[in-house]
């Protein structure tokens, strides 16, 4: 009998489990994963982590998917090496275990600042369930945060803990909020919330390390040598894939492990997919829709099936009241015009005068007939977007409807 | 326990139990039904668990959000029946829902 290993059990991995049985695969199904929680949602932990998020709530599937599909869930256990020419993982467990097709699916890590006292009690950069309790259980009457980084995750916790009156003081690296990913227009009407919403920001501010009151921390130290005192911190300075265990088994790597259009890696019988892979000749994707969609894509492949249809990339965070949405990949160049429609803030980007991405801020009704149109791939100028008669949302309904079948099957 | 009638895309309807105060989409996963793929986790923000509730049950649900509204608003073989099933909180009185993935015969 065959012998699937899926290698971390986040979005890419589950979903990865879930499509090849979706997809017809009779074989064994091993999905390994380092934490010991049922497998669960990752963006939850940063948006809503103060509403004490309980396991099953953010639980991937349920328990009982993992047996209904005959997928065995291997919790708490860790892949220590690959052999790749003998097709065999070594497991944390010592065990031995052999495959016929390998995916890798184990995700990132978030960066480190590398500064000293960033190990003191009260310092909290999430990525795992155990994060956001801690995080959760840390604030209390009177807390004071400081949250270094102004990307998503930086914003979502910042605005959600000012949501429950903690005092947050924000430390970006450059003047507009999520500065590297949203257009200047989406950046300034987010800027202007966060002010709304009591949030101070700082930027620029070189951070030589963290002072403790014994192991708890006390407050930040600036290069300048001043003092800035608080009760938590928040890091949030991107993320970096895990590659070394692909690395160690002499896998080609470079900002990911490196994949061709069909999801292969350079070693035979190894595919990588989600936050840890990158397709060569393009910038690595960290998101949710990225990883599910290269999930259904491997199943695809090893079932001997067609690819799904492509999708344009998209993402969302969740910025306290703030749902902000993106579709395609902005460029730093794109020509950006902006509107109110639905009620909520809209830039264009345009590439070449043709629309190439959308951001919304609380206007969900056209991100999805953005997505709608950018996915069938129609061409629109800037000159039709921006004429006073056009209606994104009557455009989108307009285009021939996908069959469910390309679009959500698989 | 409350148990849902579920039609899949091919046609077969199968009863689902689930324990009362989840989610109609953690149901759905539960059973390993084909097609539904659940990108965000119930925070409404990806629209992909789509599924049409039966005539006769469309009115004993609470009335959908704007957020839900619009993220149907646009949705493949959307009808006045369409619903996400991850905003649909599983309580006794469901005990029977019925439903059907868009596109089911």
């Amino acid at each position: 009998m065959q012998r699937i290993v899926i290698v971390g059990a986040g979005h890419a991995g589950v979903q990865a489990a879930a499509s090849l049985r979706d997809q017809g695969f009779g074989g064994a199904i091993e999905l390994v994963s380092a934490e010991n929680a049922l497998p669960y949602h990752r963006p939850p932990l940063s948006k809503r982590f103060a509403g004490g998020l309980t396991d099953a709530a953010i639980a991937l599937r349920p328990a009982a998917f993992y047996s209904a599909q005959d997928i065995s869930l291997r919790r708490a256990t860790v892949v220590e090496e690959i052999d790749a020419s003998e097709q065999r993982l070594t497991l944390s467990t010592g065990e031995q275990l052999a495959y016929d097709q390998l995916i890798l699916a184990t995700g990132s890590r978030n960066r480190r600042l590398e500064v000293p006292g960033e190990e003191l009690t009260g310092i909290v950069s999430i990525r795992n369930l155990g994060d956001a309790y801690r995080l959760a259980t840390s604030v209390v009457i009177g807390t004071r945060a400081f949250v270094v980084g102004a990307g998503y995750l930086g914003l979502e916790v910042a605005a959600a803990l000012a949501k429950r009156g903690v005092k947050v003081t924000v430390a970006a690296s450059r003047p507009l909020p999520l500065g590297r990913s949203v257009s200047p227009d989406t950046a300034s009407v987010l800027a202007a919330a966060l002010r709304d919403m009591g949030i101070e920001t700082i930027v620029g501010a070189g951070i030589s390390g963290f002072e403790g009151n014994g192991r708890r921390i006390s407050g930040v130290r600036f290069a300048d040598r001043s003092l800035y005192e608080t009760d938590l911190v928040i890091i949030g300075i991107g993320a970096m894939p895990n590659v070394e265990l692909a690395q160690h088994a002499g896998v080609e790597v470079d900002d990911g492990v490196l994949v061709d259009a069909a999801l292969a890696t350079s070693a035979a019988s190894i595919s990588a997919i989600g936050d840890c892979a990158r397709v060569r000749g393009i910038a690595r994707l960290e998101s949710v829709a990225n990883a599910t969609f290269q999930a259904r894509c491997i199943a695809a492949r090893l079932c001997g099936r067609p690819a799904p249809a492509a999708e344009t990339p998209w993402f969302w965070s969740d910025i306290g009241d703030l749902k902000l949405k993106m579709v395609g990949l902005r460029q730093p160049d794109d020509v950006v015009r902006t509107l109110t429609a639905d009620g909520g803030h809209v830039a264009l980007c345009f590439r070449n005068g043709e629309l190439a991405a959308v951001e919304t801020i609380n206007a969900n009704r056209i991100h999805v007939a953005a997505r709608r149109i950018l996915d069938a791939g129609v061409q629109l100028g800037v000159d039709a977007v921006c004429a006073p008669d056009f209606d994104m949302v009557a455009h989108a309904k307009s285009l021939a409807a996908r069959p469910i079948e390309a679009s959500r099957a698989a | 326990m409350i148990e849902i009638s579920f039609t899949e895309a091919d046609g077969n309807t199968r009863t689902l139990s689930a324990e009362s105060g989840g989610t109609l989409l953690n149901a759905i996963l539960g059973a390993g039904i084909k097609g539904i793929v659940a990108e965000c986790g119930g925070g409404c923000s990806c629209g992909t668990c789509h599924v049409h509730v039966a005539r006769d049950w469309t009115d004993r649900l609470p009335a959908p959000a704007d957020d839900e509204t619009d993220m149907l608003s646009l949705a493949e073989g959307v009808t006045e029946q369409s619903r996400l099933a991850c905003q649909i909180r599983l309580v006794p009185e469901l005990n029977g829902l019925s439903v059907a993935l868009p596109g089911a015969a």
